[in-house]
């Protein structure tokens, strides 16, 4: 019942994948349709819940089968057609995908063997139970701080339980599978070679930290897979605007697929919402760099509603709860705003960007943040050391990613000025990233009041601190960085025998 | 060596330590616990001590939350102590197994009242330990669970 269910999910998903025309290779259209279906699993399990309907088996399956019916009936079917490279023989194609099968092999098995006894994942369990017995989001048994969490992983764990399967682990997994396949895709999409798209994807499928969260049931392999890949094809549409002509329909159907994937990311988790505050500052940068290409303003329009509707979703529904979160939540419910306003601005009363007002806007965000920060900074620790101890969090938990974080050797080997407009983007991109990753937990109360503190459990306790929420969050500047690396000519030189 | 042999080794050599370290911290550990503890139910596995990398900091608390389980039926009304009284009992662990049975915790709100009207509800449970909770037992036939001498009875007065 659970694979008929999830395959007619999957196959709409696929149908729609196919629709938008601008995936290449059917394995990709493959994974992001599986990234599409628990996607669209959620939501429908999501409207369920809100309206007071039990999820039992049944009515998922009649919802499933109603959404393949409009999903035939809307998206026209797709030609089919595969990309055609080169030929290029290399024997690391099997290489590669042995390796990442033997992984995957083995995390499925981790995942079937292991019952969920970490701490989070509990909550995010019970939270799972509580949806399908009580129908509601708020209930009683669950924590206030892990009710205010967005729903998609409990929500999963709601549909694996009312088709009463106990193998609740299994889409971490295939999270980890279907990112290294897209990941392999693009790369692929960028480079033309497959031995770059081979050795980068080992590279990221054997990150110990990778392999490792595709086994544990907590939120942020998930949002890694979500933000990397929505970078990922946002870059696509960001290079395709850049580089002209202006293929219109591939623009709205990567601005679809980034925010989409953007927004499912803040749906997993909430603070997301402003890690995405980068993709669409460089976006409205890139618009605004680009005036005389300006005039297709319905891919923005796509792209802002695509990332906002599901955060937004979760806000109106945190509004109905009985209790008192918004301290905590504040500054996310405050960009969520943020963004609406914008977006509506822009879209509808035609807002006009300019270079110098995007760069006024950054600078305005910045000063703002330091207010806020230094206005709401009466806790246990001072602003200042706050902010000293997420400068050495952001510098040091990149050990925890062990040597794939020695990629960055080669950018010293690189004429970084000479790189193309669309590559200085995705580097500001990560620049901007770690950026926020700072701001983010100079923001928030850190775990130990002293540095030293953290010190010891980075190299003397590692095991206090490789789970920190700081350190997940960078799973998912990884697979963007490891692109980016593959991305410069130095390094394509080198491997590609030109 | 060339230019383009060191970028390529380079890249290799990062596969080979990743994987290197992946078997030693991640893979190699797991296989031996899932070896050494292979056909063990769900349940039990929730009792052990966990893998090496992720070390199960709950199993007492399964210990007793899987009997609890076994005892009642899910419309049981379960009440627990509070920390407080030396049980250490992880509360998110206790729901997890117990749930969709109600599970109240001593000074948490409202208990009092809902254990005051306990003796109505026929199927209503008290867990007691060596520090608190034997008088609520007193009159009641007694379960006493293996774990850190732990006991069960029916919520009577």
């Amino acid at each position: 019942m659970l694979l008929i269910d999830f395959g007619l999910v999957w196959f709409a998903a696929y149908r729609g994948v196919g629709g938008l025309k601008v995936i290449p290779f059917k394995w990709e259209r493959l994974a992001l349709a599986f990234l599409f279906a628990l996607a669209v699993k959620s939501l429908i399990l999501f409207f369920l819940v809100r309206l007071g309907v039990k999820p039992t088996a049944g009515i998922q399956l009649g919802a499933s089968v109603l959404v393949l019916v409009l999903a035939l009936f809307i998206i026209p079917k797709p030609n089919g057609e595969e990309a055609i490279l080169p030929d290029q023989k290399t024997g690391l194609t099997s290489v590669t995908w042995s390796v990442v099968g033997v992984l995957f092999v083995f995390s499925v098995i981790n995942a079937w063997f292991f019952p969920i006894t970490e701490s989070d994942a509990i909550w995010y369990h019970i939270r799972g139970m509580t949806f399908f017995h009580e129908i509601r989001f708020d209930s009683e048994w669950v924590v206030p701080q892990l009710k205010q969490y967005p729903p998609f992983i409990p929500l999963l764990f709601t549909y694996l339980i009312a088709f009463d399967a106990g193998f609740l682990k299994i889409f971490f997994p295939l999270m980890y599978l279907c990112l290294n396949i897209i990941f392999y895709s693009r790369v692929l999409s960028l480079t033309e070679n497959k031995k770059m798209a081979c050795l980068f994807t080992m590279v990221l499928a054997t990150t110990p930290y990778f392999w490792w969260h595709g086994v544990l049931p907590f939120l942020d392999l998930t949002t890694a897979v979500f933000y990397s890949i929505g970078t990922l094809y946002w870059f696509f549409w960001i290079r395709n605007k850049m580089e002209g002509p202006i293929d219109k329909s591939a623009e709205n159907s990567y601005a679809v697929i980034s925010g989409v994937l953007l927004g499912l990311a803040a749906w997993t988790r909430i603070e997301f919402l402003l890690y995405d505050l980068v993709p669409v500052f460089l976006t409205l940068y890139v618009f605004s760099r680009y005036p005389d290409k300006n005039e297709n303003s319905k891919s923005l329009k796509l792209f802002f509603s695509c990332l906002l509707l599901l955060p937004s979703i979760w806000f109106l529904t945190l509004l109905t709860f009985n209790m008192t979160l918004w301290n905590q939540i504040k500054m996310v419910g405050g960009v969520c705003i943020f963004l609406w306003i914008l977006a509506l601005g822009l879209t509808f009363a035609k807002w006009k960007l300019s270079e110098s007002n995007i760069q006024l806007a950054f600078i305005l965000m910045v000063v703002g943040y330091f207010l806020i920060l230094f206005l709401s900074g009466s806790g246990p620790v001072p602003v200042w050391k706050k902010m000293a101890i997420s400068f050495y969090r952001t510098s040091v938990v990149h050990i925890f990613y062990l040597f794939t974080a020695f990629l960055g050797i080669f950018v010293f080997f690189e004429k970084l000025t000479s790189l193309s407009e669309q590559k200085k983007m995705l580097g500001y991109f990560l620049i901007l990233f770690l950026c926020t990753h700072l701001a983010i937990f100079a923001y928030a109360a850190p775990k130990w009041p002293t540095i030293g503190e953290f010190v010891y459990a980075t190299f003397i306790q590692p095991g206090n601190s490789v789970n920190l929420s700081d350190t997940r969050g960078m799973m998912s500047f990884y697979p963007i960085f490891i692109f980016f690396i593959s991305s410069l000519p130095f390094v394509s030189r080198g491997v590609i025998n030109e | 060596m060339n230019n383009r042999k060191w970028i390529e080794n380079t890249i290799l050599g990062i596969i080979v330590m990743n994987i290197f370290v992946m078997a030693f911290v991640f893979l190699i550990p797991r296989v031996q616990f899932m070896a050494s503890h292979w056909g063990w139910k769900s349940e039990t596995l929730m009792e052990s001590s966990g893998a090496r990398d992720t070390p199960n900091q709950y199993s007492e608390t399964y210990q007793v939350a899987n009997q609890v389980r076994n005892t009642t039926t899910e419309d049981s009304t379960v009440f627990m102590p509070a920390d407080k009284w030396g049980f250490g009992l992880n509360r998110a662990v206790v729901i997890q197994r117990l749930y969709p049975r109600k599970v109240y915790f001593f000074g948490g709100p409202e208990v009092d009242k809902v254990f005051s009207e306990a003796f109505k509800i026929s199927n209503s449970y008290a867990v007691f330990n060596e520090h608190w909770g034997q008088d609520l037992c007193a009159k009641q036939p007694v379960k006493y669970l293996e774990a850190k001498r732990v006991g069960l009875c029916r919520a009577r007065r």
